[in-house]
């Protein structure tokens, strides 16, 4: 499915509204699409406000998918993202859309979006706000699986796409490289989680001729800084910005806000370590699941891999590896062990059928162990 | 349910397996300090302890247990043979 700026509407969003759109229900996620995608544009001409409301599970008897809460809106739309905690601790995070949006301008020429976050994360947001911006077309899968991703990729013939680097490995797993080829992207962003320098040089060996960046986000601060030189890692010099600081342990802090994401200086780049939750604490040595990761895709036959912190009576955490692959568990050891600290060795390494994505397609390191 | 042989054998297996075979299962002593006599540091007596977690399909207790009187062996087998009847 193509929908454009000039796609007639079909939810209104009056001015000086405030809405609740209960969104993320299974089999939903056009309609989702489409009901952010009248919003925004209807946001851009007069202040109407709404809320994303995710709930993953069956739909409640007695609600509706879009429903007015109230009259008043303010000078300005803004949009609140809310997770309904079913799942963790609910979250809710406002963003005024202010001068993000900007819709008359008329673009050179015809890009074409591929959609393939959710419309209630700000990353789905920010790839809809950029292509009504651009002038783009949105495609929108059918789904957000890697099959429905690729599809319409393949068949709506996508110019540009927003993904994570995990997203990547699953469509290089499930497509061919003769399909993938076909696919004439423009532009690729990589963004979500931190790309690895193999992942940018796959893109590039895919596809040569398109532009390739990776961004650094989050959803309390929207879109921090991109990169477009080919490198993984931040240069120095994006983040030496007014407001910006680190911890003494790598925190970045923007405005006094502690950012939960860790970074490490090397060659005068920023590299992420990872989430300060995620990061595995092997007796007070700090263990970057991402590091240990990068280090088991690098074993032939590894295809996934997923790095996580398991409790340990003894040292607090160690490390847990969940990998994918036709590789034997004894090589990824060993190789392993020929790479890492001793700290960072997996204590727990477990040959898995599949490493799921979360709904934002990254990967998941909240791992229960059974 | 394993027998505290069965678990005495798997930590021996694994012990081989982590040192990458610098240490023979058939030459581990019971009586033998996991960390003294065996020269494997605290990581390598964590990671021991997940596989047999693994292994046995348990999770032991994270509170309660005074680890400074499971130095050896034998005393690891014990307290896991304990451990998957509770």
């Amino acid at each position: 499915m193509r929908v454009h700026r000039t796609t007639q509407p079909i939810t209104e969003f009056p001015p000086g509204g405030s809405f609740v759109v209960r969104c993320g229900w299974p089999g939903w996620f056009r309609c989702d699409v489409m009901v952010v995608w009248d919003y925004l544009r209807q946001a851009a001409r007069h202040p109407v406000n709404i809320m994303l409301l995710s709930e993953p599970g069956p739909v409640l008897a007695g609600s509706s998918h879009v429903e007015r809460l109230s009259d008043a809106s303010g000078d300005t739309s803004f949009v609140v993202l809310r997770t309904s905690g079913t799942t963790g601790a609910p979250k809710e995070v406002t963003k005024e859309l202010g001068t993000a949006l900007n819709i008359d301008r008329i673009g050179s020429e015809r890009q074409c979006w591929l959609l393939t976050y959710a419309p209630f994360r700000w990353a789905g947001l920010s790839v809809m706000i950029h292509a009504l911006n651009q002038d783009a077309e949105l495609i929108v899968p059918d789904s957000l699986t890697v099959a429905g991703i690729l599809d319409a990729a393949l068949t709506e013939s996508a110019t540009h796409i927003s993904l994570t680097p995990s997203l990547l490995r699953k469509m290089v797993l499930s497509a061919s490289q003769a399909n993938l080829a076909k696919l004439a992207f423009e532009q690729v962003t990589f963004g979500g989680e931190a790309v690895s320098q193999p992942v940018l040089d796959l893109a590039r060996k895919l596809w040569p001729n398109a532009r390739l960046s990776h961004v650094y986000a989050a959803t309390e601060f929207g879109d921090i800084c991109s990169v477009s030189d080919g490198l993984a890692g931040i240069p120095r010099h994006k983040f030496e910005r007014e407001g910006f600081l680190f911890s003494p342990d790598g925190e970045l802090v923007i405005n006094e806000k502690p950012s939960g994401d860790l970074w490490t200086l090397k060659d005068n780049r920023y590299f992420f370590v990872g989430r300060r939750e995620e990061v595995i604490n092997v007796g007070g040595a700090k263990v970057s699941p991402i590091e240990v990761e990068n280090a088991a895709l690098n074993v032939i036959g590894v295809t996934e891999a997923r790095a996580y912190a398991v409790p340990s009576p003894l040292v607090g955490q160690v490390v847990g590896l969940d990998y994918c692959g036709q590789a034997e568990a004894s090589d990824v050891r060993l190789h392993l062990r020929s790479v890492l600290p001793k700290t960072a060795w997996p204590a727990l390494l477990q040959k898995v059928e599949r490493i799921e994505l979360t709904g934002a397609g990254k990967l998941s390191r909240n791992v229960v162990r059974q | 349910m394993q027998t505290y042989e069965g678990i005495l054998a798997h930590i021996r297996s694994q012990i081989q397996e982590i040192s990458l075979g610098m240490i023979n299962a058939a030459d581990i002593n019971p009586d033998a300090h996991i960390l003294e006599d065996l020269g494997l540091d605290s990581l390598d007596y964590a990671s021991v302890l997940l596989e047999c977690e693994k292994w046995l399909g348990i999770k032991v207790r994270e509170d309660g247990v005074d680890w400074g009187r499971i130095s050896t062996v034998a005393d690891l087998a014990a307290f896991l043979e304990r451990e998957q009847r509770r």
